[in-house]
């Protein structure tokens, strides 16, 4: 039974090494050519996703609304628990209310980080920059925004995540919106609605995999693998293909070859990557400690009247939504999946601890990546570079040795979340076409096969298509939360009555 | 009321050593010997999703292993001449784990083996000699 698989990889393998080297020959750029037969499908499925209306002469993508609208709706609706049960959330991280006796399961801070390194990739690092080039300074503030208020979308999805899993017989779990929206509408008397919003759902997660969770992630990994080892002169310069190989092979070794070792290692070293990122910003920060001021007084004027952006404070506003969910992936539905393998009775208690998931994300890490870029004056003069390029940048001016760590975290990043969604790809295809070694096996080849096209194509081409897929999986995810938001409230006062009469033990 | 003596095992050959004379000391006292396996874990331990959503399976797998392999047959050997002796298996951080678990059946004495299973502590095992400084009741460290 593992036997064919492999063999069978190992054939894909074989052929995609051979190919491009042939075709390279005869035609000179293998990568212009891919980016000419992807790119103009790329934009039209990015052309019916972002589907604009004028506002104040801006034009203002209705999924971006759609994404701002519900997390404000949800900051409310639920009386600001984004900021009231914030606390309550380290008590849960640490314990206090986990009886030892489950010690051995999915602890709610394991499931955080499980989440967490899915959704800290490249959008913290090289999205921010994407919002500030194309938004201005501003962008930030509406990206910080929409982390806190993303928090309560994500309290929601991750809630119901745990609340609809599946506990199978053998003690697996399998959560995350395809559950909840199919069982919770089933509850309700409505079947078809449920198995439609879900099939929807899996459909587009497979694209918002492809997309966002494989190539945007591949593509910034290899601009700064590009830039460290010398840019046109650097060995991978005009090998965009071979870099796209070689991840392509790493992550086929891990989901198709079986060998979970490499994830488990890439997994354990984001949380020190991460921290070391965020070290090295306030290193920077603290160079440049004159400039901050500046700095803050250019994010917060930004934020209300841009000059020189492309659609003024509508336009920042646009790009700062849309990078905070890029990163936080709040309202998306894709972190309920690994939220839902905790231990716990009270799904409450883990959309509680999920309320720190965008606030890591996207307030920490990702104001983080803003301020240097800002303080830096990195993106006044960037002239075409964006992307991971430009935070690089960022950083190398004022400590010029630090793109080549960032080339480590960025890699590792990238590879940790691109192994998430290899895991989400195979779950939709589940979903979809049935519960069977095959059916995984086609969707890890297919996911695998984008990760190469991923290195080769132009940013912008794989930024839109990237956010296109992962955004149309709000469709189907926000309508589920409006059509439950009453339930998760009745059970989240349920919790908190309980838990101020005292009934849960405390075992710290 | 008789004694509660507790023995720390691992599946090593050391901590089988810990576990018969522990087993001789109870008969003479007489007192009752109640036997921890203890896998080592960590609520902050980082999985991938995949370890994760298989954690709860992997879990029941891990503990009848344990249980099959090696507890049942050390509580069976050592049950002859009417000792009176159970056993557990439980997830935790070895040491602090033993010592609550000696507080919570009100035990009067710890046992261990000197080395643990992992091969890096050669000299002192590394949860005996963590167990040796924070332990508020007596340890027996046997050779």
């Amino acid at each position: 039974m593992l036997r064919r698989p492999f063999a069978l990889f190992a054939i894909v393998l074989a052929s995609l090494w051979i190919l491009p080297a042939q075709a390279q020959e005869a035609e000179g750029s293998i990568d212009a050519a891919i980016n000419a037969i992807i790119g103009p499908v790329a934009n039209t499925v990015a052309g019916i996703i972002f589907f604009s209306v004028p506002v104040a002469g801006v034009d203002l993508p209705l999924i971006v609304a759609w994404l701002g609208i519900a997390a404000t709706f949800f900051t409310v609706y639920f009386g600001f628990i984004n900021l009231r049960s914030f606390g309550h959330a380290f008590q849960l991280l640490r314990g206090v209310y986990t009886n030892p006796r489950s010690a051995g399961e999915i602890s709610h801070f394991q499931a955080l980080a499980t989440a967490l390194s899915g959704t800290v990739g490249l959008g913290n690092i090289a999205g921010v920059a994407v919002a500030i080039s194309l938004g201005g300074p501003g962008a930030t503030v509406w990206m910080i925004v929409m982390g806190l208020l993303g928090m309560s979308s994500k309290f929601v999805e991750c809630t119901l995540g745990v609340k609809y899993r599946i506990e199978n017989e053998d003690g697996s779990v399998s959560g995350g919106a395809m559950r909840y929206l199919s069982r919770n509408f089933e509850r309700r008397g409505l079947p078809g609605l449920g198995k439609f919003l879900a099939a929807f759902f899996a459909l587009m997660i497979i694209g918002a995999a492809i997309g966002g969770g494989n190539m945007f992630q591949v593509n910034q990994a290899y601009q700064q693998v590009l830039a460290v080892t010398g840019e046109q002169s650097s060995f991978f310069a005009d090998k965009a293909w071979l870099f796209g190989i070689i991840v392509a092979t790493l992550v086929g070794i891990v989901t198709i070859g079986g060998v979970k070792r490499i994830a488990s290692v890439t997994d354990k070293l984001v949380p020190g990557m991460a921290i070391l990122y965020l070290l090295g910003g306030l290193t920077v920060l603290a160079i440049h400690f004159d400039r901050i001021p500046g700095a803050v007084v250019e994010i917060i004027s930004g934020a209300f009247s841009p000059e020189g952006v492309a659609g003024g404070f509508i336009g920042a506003l646009i790009q700062g939504i849309r990078r905070a969910t890029f990163s936080n992936e709040a309202g998306i539905g894709t972190a309920a999946i690994a939220h839902s393998a905790v231990k716990t009775d009270e799904p409450i208690t883990e959309g509680i601890v999920a309320l720190h998931e965008p606030f890591i994300d996207t307030v920490v890490i990702c104001s983080m990546t803003a301020l240097v870029i800002v303080v830096s004056g990195a993106y006044q003069n960037a002239g075409d570079i964006s992307g991971v390029q430009l935070t690089s940048e960022a950083f190398g001016s004022a400590l010029p040795w630090f793109p080549f760590v960032l080339a480590v975290a960025v890699v590792l990043f990238a590879f940790s979340t691109i192994l998430a969604y290899s895991y989400y790809i195979v779950l939709a295809g589940n979903y979809l076409f049935g519960r069977t070694p095959r059916v995984s096996l086609i969707m890890q080849i297919i996911f695998i096969l984008f990760t190469i096209l991923g290195a080769t194509m132009s940013l912008g081409a794989v930024v839109d298509f990237s956010d296109a897929m992962l955004f149309a999986c709000s469709i189907p995810n926000i309508i589920g939360l409006y059509w439950f938001a009453s339930e998760v409230k009745a059970d989240y006062k349920s919790y908190m009555r309980r838990l101020k009469a005292g009934e849960f033990p405390r075992f710290k | 009321m008789s004694q509660i003596f507790v023995v720390g095992v691992d599946g090593s050959e050391g901590s089988a050593r810990a576990a018969r004379f522990a087993a001789e000391r109870a008969k003479l006292m007489p007192a009752d010997l109640k036997v921890l396996y203890v896998i080592d874990w960590s609520p902050y331990k980082i999985y991938t999703h995949q370890e994760a959503e298989t954690r709860g399976a992997d879990r029941k797998r891990e503990m009848a292993e344990v249980e099959n392999r090696v507890l049942q047959p050390l509580l069976v050997e050592l049950s002859r001449d009417g000792l009176k002796i159970d056993g557990e298996v439980r997830y935790g951080h070895p040491s602090r784990l033993l010592i609550d678990y000696a507080k919570e059946v009100g035990a009067q004495e710890i046992y261990v083996g000197r080395q643990g299973r992992s091969p890096l502590n050669l000299i002192f095992g590394s949860t005996t000699s963590h167990l040796v400084q924070i332990c508020p009741i007596p340890v027996m460290v046997v050779p």
